[in-house]
């Protein structure tokens, strides 16, 4: 009897302890629950942060989505939110997001600078914007890398190659290893004729690529800085160093049709005639309206002097490119060889039209470089490039003009005439509206609204 | 007295029943305060499921006892303001949204709900390209807003998009009702009858009690010579909802079309007592007594169709048949000139239909599909089209003429006052 009072008396002092100890894991929990929702909040967005500069915007978008569900009222979030949307194309939302964050009391400076950054990607330059962020260039700005991945991104988007040159110089004297800013560079060269630096920004960025781990830009871009690199020296008639480039990547990418042609001409350059011809035949059966496929078709058989195959591939590519200067060019050799005098002459007087188009698209992107804000100058460069087949490219240029000159009569009739010639009256309108009452109205932001305009 | 006070004694010196007395005094106390934030709070989750059911009202009523508790509760507004957009009362939903207060936690649900209803309030141009970046970029609302976008498309005949639209939504809720049988109704109206018909039984099969979806199932079964399930269909309609004229017309082609001519003579006898005003009916009648040989009552059926649906290409077609088996080659003239017209126009709507596919935002494309529709008796359809061009283009003056010139008629209004 008296163990059981014993053991009674035991169990209250247990259920005692143990109510104690509820109560108190209970008090702690309810202040520790917030840590854990800080701690869980700050990781994600410093996850977030990283993903950003790796570009790797899927998965920076996750963390920012964790931290929005953990902070509905985050303002940074937004903030972060509105650059991965940026970043992505996804300019609305960003603008969305911007204003969200805004709303949220986030920092004016910060969102001032998005904004900003948000309308050079967009192509809404103007000298004022450009001064501003030269400021912030100045004043060595913390997001200065951001800043000049964007801006040289812009540059090179409007084909400003001194600027975007500019940028990446300073870029890379801060992140020397950076991939992308070194893939672009290189790009950049590669249009300024500097082939050999162009290869050594390549290489190094094959050299960056191998060495972080993670791989930076998820291993894509190692892969297309090795693409790269393997053309330049195709085109620096290394074509040894290449094949082995194209060689490695063919094992990553067996399907990959740039890295086969690529593959095909180093063998095309090193003589091995039947390694081509096989690669080739292979190309064709998989892609038999590739004009690049075709006129490598055709360079081999001009190589191996079979001149009835050669036109034969030749006159396919050229009616699949008809604004292809190599492309044609190569056919005028073809036609030369096979002594076809009146065709060649023919041919003659096509590649000389595409070689003064290009000339003045050289002449009018050198223009470019010393007057970005000349609409005469962009409303030639879209007309050109509408005339060259690249209707995309030209519209894009027009509109750039209409954003230097909003009541530019020749944009205006450019852009009238060739909707009209495509059969959408309905965008041509606004344009013939424009030109019948050039002061009545200002078309501006309802012209750039347009689906098409944008880039 | 004393006995309560001998009671309290005894209370208060037993210290363990007093305890226990303060801890359901306190229970009490706690249950009172918080109850109604309790019930609040289950009335926010019930009507949280509702508006995923798709039960508006339901979820209207659960947001109206969260807002006696919270009348300024932000997430109270929002639900109420959603169940009521959903709903289609608009002004309702526009009150909830300005009464919402600006907390920051809502602050981007609210300014997204906002954009929806600006979009189901015909503004779609200006949040449209937002819209869309939220779907593709996952947005958790993503099904809301394809709810509303899809809907908007639908309304002014923009079958692409909506058809984007939808098949993005049922890629997110493969299950989803409504996605299915709005996929269904775009892939009918883009010809892709077998599409329509695959979407439709989907939709029966998560929920047999949609008779609408049923009734076009059944439709589209008989457009495709299924007559025998299309008969099923509408027999099931018909015992479910024996007032349900359509349902029996559907059933009397099918016999017809499965030559049971009695039954559908039975079945017409019951249609045309009970549903006057089923004017495909007259034409039905004739089509039965053209396949029994019986030319004369044909005739004068299907002149009486004819007069009541002057544009129904099946019963001009029937009238000519009938006239020319009695030999009236004359007076079957004038319905072929008038067969042709329509034929005409059918072909004429279905390359405008075509071209407004590639460019929906073309005001004069939209203008003369309304004026088909209207010479052809679909007015309300054709105003449709016609306010479709002039949300396309305010300025467009033939559209804004030809909306002044073609108010409803009586008989029009009528119809839809029936519908």
């Amino acid at each position: 009897m008296m163990g059981f009072v014993c053991k009674l008396a035991s169990w209250r002092r247990g259920v005692g302890k143990a109510s104690v100890v509820c109560i108190l894991l209970a008090v702690v929990g309810v202040g520790v629950l917030p840590l854990c929702v800080s701690l869980r909040f700050a990781s994600h967005l410093r996850a977030a942060r990283q993903a950003l500069e790796g570009h790797d915007l899927v998965a920076a978008r996750t963390h920012l989505w964790l931290c929005r569900d953990l902070r509905p009222g985050a303002a940074e979030v937004q903030l972060l939110l509105a650059r991965a949307s940026r970043l992505g194309g996804f300019w609305a939302d960003a603008e969305f997001r911007l204003n969200l964050c805004q709303q949220l009391g986030g920092a004016s400076e910060a969102v001032a600078l998005e904004r900003t950054l948000l309308r050079v990607q967009q192509g809404r330059w103007s000298l004022a914007l450009e001064e501003q962020l030269q400021s912030y260039i100045d004043q060595n700005h913390p997001e200065l890398s951001a800043i000049l991945d964007t801006l040289s991104e812009a540059y090179v988007k409007i084909y400003r190659l001194d600027s975007a040159r500019y940028c990446l110089d300073l870029w890379l004297e801060r992140q020397p290893n950076n991939l992308r800013a070194l893939l672009r560079r290189g790009w950049v060269r590669e249009r300024q004729h500097q082939f050999e630096e162009a290869a050594a920004d390549y290489r190094q960025a094959v050299a960056a690529a191998s060495s972080s781990s993670p791989p930076q830009g998820g291993g894509e871009e190692g892969d297309t800085a090795r693409l790269r690199l393997a053309e330049v020296l195709l085109f620096l008639d290394r074509a040894e160093e290449a094949r082995s480039l194209f060689e490695s990547l063919r094992q990553q990418r067996p399907e990959d049709i740039e890295v086969l042609l690529g593959l095909a001409r180093c063998f095309r350059k090193l003589g091995e005639s039947q390694a081509a011809e096989r690669l080739l035949a292979e190309l064709v059966r998989r892609a038999p309206r590739d004009s690049a496929v075709l006129l490598e078709c055709g360079r081999l058989a001009l190589q191996q002097n079979q001149l009835e195959q050669a036109e034969n591939w030749l006159r396919q590519a050229a009616e699949l490119a008809p604004y292809d200067y190599h492309t044609h060019y190569t056919l005028l050799l073809c036609l030369n060889q096979c002594g076809k005098r009146d065709e060649a002459e023919e041919q003659h007087q096509r590649v000389r039209r595409l070689e003064a188009a290009m000339i003045r698209m050289n002449e009018l992107t050198d223009l470019l470089q010393t007057r970005p804000y000349d609409a005469d100058l962009r409303c030639e460069i879209g007309r050109l490039f509408l005339a060259n087949g690249e209707p995309r490219e030209g519209v894009l240029w027009l509109k750039s003009a209409l954003q230097v000159a909003p009541a530019h009569q020749a944009t205006h009739q450019a852009l009238a005439v060739y909707y009209e010639q495509n059969g959408r009256t309905d965008l041509a309108a606004p344009h013939r509206r424009f030109l019948q009452a050039p002061s009545a109205e200002n078309y501006h932001d309802r012209l750039l609204s347009q689906p098409d305009l944008r880039p | 007295m004393i006995v309560f006070c001998r009671n309290l004694i005894y209370v208060l010196k037993h210290r363990r029943l007093m305890g226990v007395l303060f801890g359901l005094l306190l229970s009490a106390t706690a249950v009172y305060v918080s109850g109604p934030y309790l019930r609040a709070g289950y009335h926010y989750q019930a009507g949280q499921k509702a508006l995923e059911r798709r039960a508006f009202i339901e979820a209207q009523k659960h947001a109206a006892v969260c807002l006696e508790v919270w009348p300024r509760g932000a997430r109270s507004h929002l639900l109420a303001a959603r169940a009521a957009r959903r709903a289609g009362l608009l002004d309702e939903a526009q009150q909830h949204l300005d009464a919402c207060p600006p907390s920051p936690d809502i602050l981007e649900e609210r300014q997204l709900e906002r954009m929806l209803l600006q979009v189901q309030r015909g503004g779609l141009a200006e949040v449209d390209r937002l819209l869309r970046q939220q779907v593709e970029l996952d947005h958790p609302q993503s099904p809301a807003i394809l709810e509303v976008l899809s809907w908007e498309w639908m309304r002014t005949f923009q079958l692409g998009e909506a058809l984007w639209a939808t098949e993005v939504w049922l890629q997110r809720q493969p299950r989803e009702i409504e996605a299915l049988v709005r996929h269904g109704w775009i892939c009918e109206h883009l010809s892709h009858k077998i599409d329509a018909l695959e979407d439709y039984r989907q939709a029966l099969a998560l929920d047999p009690h949609r008779d609408p979806v049923r009734q076009r199932l059944a439709e589209i079964l008989l457009s495709l010579h299924q007559d025998g399930e299309a008969a099923e269909q509408f027999e099931y309609l018909r015992r479910k909802r024996p007032e349900d004229s359509a349902a029996l017309l559907g059933l009397v082609r099918c016999r017809i079309q499965q030559s049971r001519l009695d039954e559908a003579e039975e079945l017409l006898d019951d249609l045309l007592a009970h549903h006057k005003e089923v004017r495909a009916a007259l034409g039905e009648r004739g089509r039965l007594a053209l396949a029994r040989g019986q030319l004369e009552q044909a005739e004068a059926w299907l002149r009486r169709a004819v007069a009541a649906l002057p544009h129904d290409k099946d019963i001009v077609y029937n009238l000519i048949c009938c006239l020319q088996r009695q030999g009236k080659d004359g007076e079957a003239e004038a319905y072929v000139a008038r067969l042709r017209q329509i034929e005409e126009d059918a072909r004429r709507m279905e390359k405008l239909v075509q071209q407004v596919l590639q460019t929906p935002k073309s005001a004069p494309l939209r203008y003369e599909i309304g004026i088909l529709f209207l010479r052809n008796g679909f007015e309300e359809d054709g105003r449709n089209w016609l306010r479709t061009a002039l949300e396309q283009d305010p300025t467009y003056q033939p559209a804004r003429q030809a909306l002044a010139q073609y108010q409803p008629t009586a008989s029009t209004r009528e119809h839809l006052g029936e519908r």
